[in-house]
């Protein structure tokens, strides 16, 4: 009986009819939300805490919490946005729980501020991937150091790949409130990276 | 379009959701503005590099313990079937006849006698031939251990309560085991709550009792990670917009709260038309010392409601002499 969920993500029916399904005892019907699911949940997670084992547990008790609350699961808004806001949830408590937690991303090759070398005119030569490092490690740090209001909007819509609807059924912000959000966001990351360079290194362009 | 304006359109024009004509009026303004167009570049990259190729997956035991608790939770408790039972009108008018039926037949020796065969007698003699009627049991329910001094004789099952023996035709019911761990939404399935039920034996809620989080990765088969999260999750998060809120507020308010939420508020006052709170929301705020970049974001839009209500020329131009400086201190360009 065990599949393997990325094959299980063929199944086309919509999220909602999935998780009735579930309700009804069809487990492979699981299986192919949580492959739809999975990598979005988790990579929004990863970048929210920023602690690869952090993540880990703050994504399994995501999932134990949607299969806990399944049977009294109910199409009043997209299970997108419900599963996220378990997800959020979950990180919110753990930052009230514990606060601001800094852990050094495995890019990152010191402590010290990336010095930021000349940006190499395309391709991937040592400097230039070395300066890619740095200007992620140091982006990263900068997410982590947004106030979580930012972060979660940043992250849901960027990493998650919510649509600005979806999260403010997810967060119960207004549409105006959580793009506003962003571009606080966003100026302060561009701050952040000021100075490095990194608005104009083609080198980045391959993300996080 | 003025710059201050154009900030308002920047996300939108990054995340290509402008309409075609505010596309255009503001890619005009961005042609003739350096400032502007330096940020959307900047703001550009800055999202590419935050979106990435990729997606980070979780470990493999993680994924095996998601789905292993999945399976079992469903293998345990086939949930709505269930509760669809409980849910059917024709069920709870049974359990409410059962009920009556069952009141009247404790207080039968203070009914007046009508002649007719005592239905308990009746019982009696039935359970004195090895039968064991729903009704009798029903009726140990009711009377508790006075019932069971009467008739000993053994029951099938661990509970023997009114609404788990009307339930027993279904096989679903059946196999939710007696007495032994059920699942979170059987408990929490509504069920008509008139109906006595029995204290069953052996201890039903061993579950709950289960240390959270103990283990993060279980091997332990049926005893994953669904039953260890069971615990930790009494109130699941439902949907809808004001639930939403609800568990903003409940779980993260404080989390979330700072000067971005301050932020939006007096964001959502001038979108409201609220200039006169807004300004008065700023003015309040700048009374406590704050960093000089939020202390500008406030500035920027207290001016933005000044502007609106057309406040008094001295009140607009203190604001922006007070931006300017701050500006001027954090390095940043003039508007």
């Amino acid at each position: 009986m065990k599949r393997d969920p990325v094959d299980a993500s063929l199944d086309e029916r919509p999220d909602e009819a999935l998780m009735r399904a579930y309700q009804a005892g069809d487990v492979a019907a699981f299986e192919s939300l949580y492959a739809r699911y999975e990598r979005r949940v988790f990579a929004f997670v990863l970048r929210f805490v920023g602690d690869r084992a952090l993540a880990e547990e703050l994504f399994q008790e995501t999932f134990a919490r949607a299969v806990a609350a399944a049977p009294r699961w109910k199409p009043r808004a997209p299970f997108a946005a419900w599963i996220f806001r378990i997800a959020r949830n979950l990180c919110l408590d753990h930052v009230k729980a514990h606060g601001r937690r800094r852990t050094v991303s495995l890019d990152r090759t010191g402590d010290d501020p990336p010095e930021a070398p000349e940006p190499a005119a395309g391709g991937a030569s040592p400097d230039a991937e070395v300066f890619r490092r740095r200007t992620v490690a140091r982006l990263e740090a900068a997410i982590l150091d947004l106030e979580p209001a930012q972060r979660e909007v940043l992250l849901l819509r960027e990493r998650a790949g919510l649509s600005f609807e979806e999260i403010s059924e997810t967060t119960g912000m207004s549409v105006s409130t959580l793009k506003s959000r962003m571009r606080y966001a966003l100026g302060h990351l561009r701050k952040a990276l000021e100075g490095t360079g990194f608005d104009r290194a083609e080198a980045l362009d391959d993300g996080l | 379009m003025a710059c201050r304006q154009g900030e308002r359109y920047r996300v939108d024009y990054l995340e290509d959701l402008l309409s075609e004509e505010d596309r255009r009026a503001y890619e005009g303004h961005v042609e003739g503005c350096p400032e502007c167009a330096e940020a959307i570049e900047a703001e550009r990259r800055i999202l590419a590099m935050v979106r990435g190729p990729e997606r980070e997956a979780p470990s493999a035991p993680v994924r095996a313990a998601v789905l292993r608790g999945a399976r079992a939770a469903a293998e345990r408790a086939p949930q709505r079937r269930f509760r669809d039972i409980f849910e059917s009108p024709l069920l709870q008018t049974l359990a409410l006849a059962t009920l009556v039926a069952g009141i009247a037949f404790i207080f039968e020796d203070q009914l007046p006698h009508v002649g007719l065969p005592s239905l308990k007698d009746t019982l009696r003699a039935r359970v004195s031939e090895g039968e064991a009627p729903a009704a009798k049991a029903k009726s140990e329910v009711a009377r508790g251990d006075r019932a069971s001094e009467e008739s000993p004789a053994p029951r099938a099952g661990g509970r023997s309560g009114g609404l788990e023996k009307a339930a027993e035709p279904s096989a679903e019911a059946r196999r939710a085991p007696a007495g032994a761990s059920p699942s979170p939404s059987i408990a929490a399935s509504p069920r008509p709550e008139s109906t006595p039920r029995a204290a069953p034996a052996a201890p039903a809620l061993s579950l709950t009792k289960r240390a959270p989080g103990v283990t993060l990765y279980d091997d332990g088969g049926a005893a994953g990670m669904a039953e260890r999260a069971i615990p930790a999750s009494p109130e699941a998060p439902r949907p809808g917009a004001s639930t939403a809120r609800e568990a903003d507020e409940a779980s993260g308010s404080d989390a979330a709260a700072g000067t971005a939420i301050l932020l939006d508020e007096i964001r959502e006052l001038i979108d409201s038309k609220q200039w006169k709170a807004a300004l008065d929301r700023v003015d309040a705020a700048l009374v406590t010392e704050r960093p000089d970049d939020d202390a500008i974001a406030l500035l920027e839009l207290g001016i933005e409601a000044a502007d609106a209500m057309g406040d008094d020329v001295h009140s607009v131009r203190y604001r922006v002499e007070r931006v300017a400086k701050l500006r001027e201190r954090e390095g940043l360009p003039p508007r």
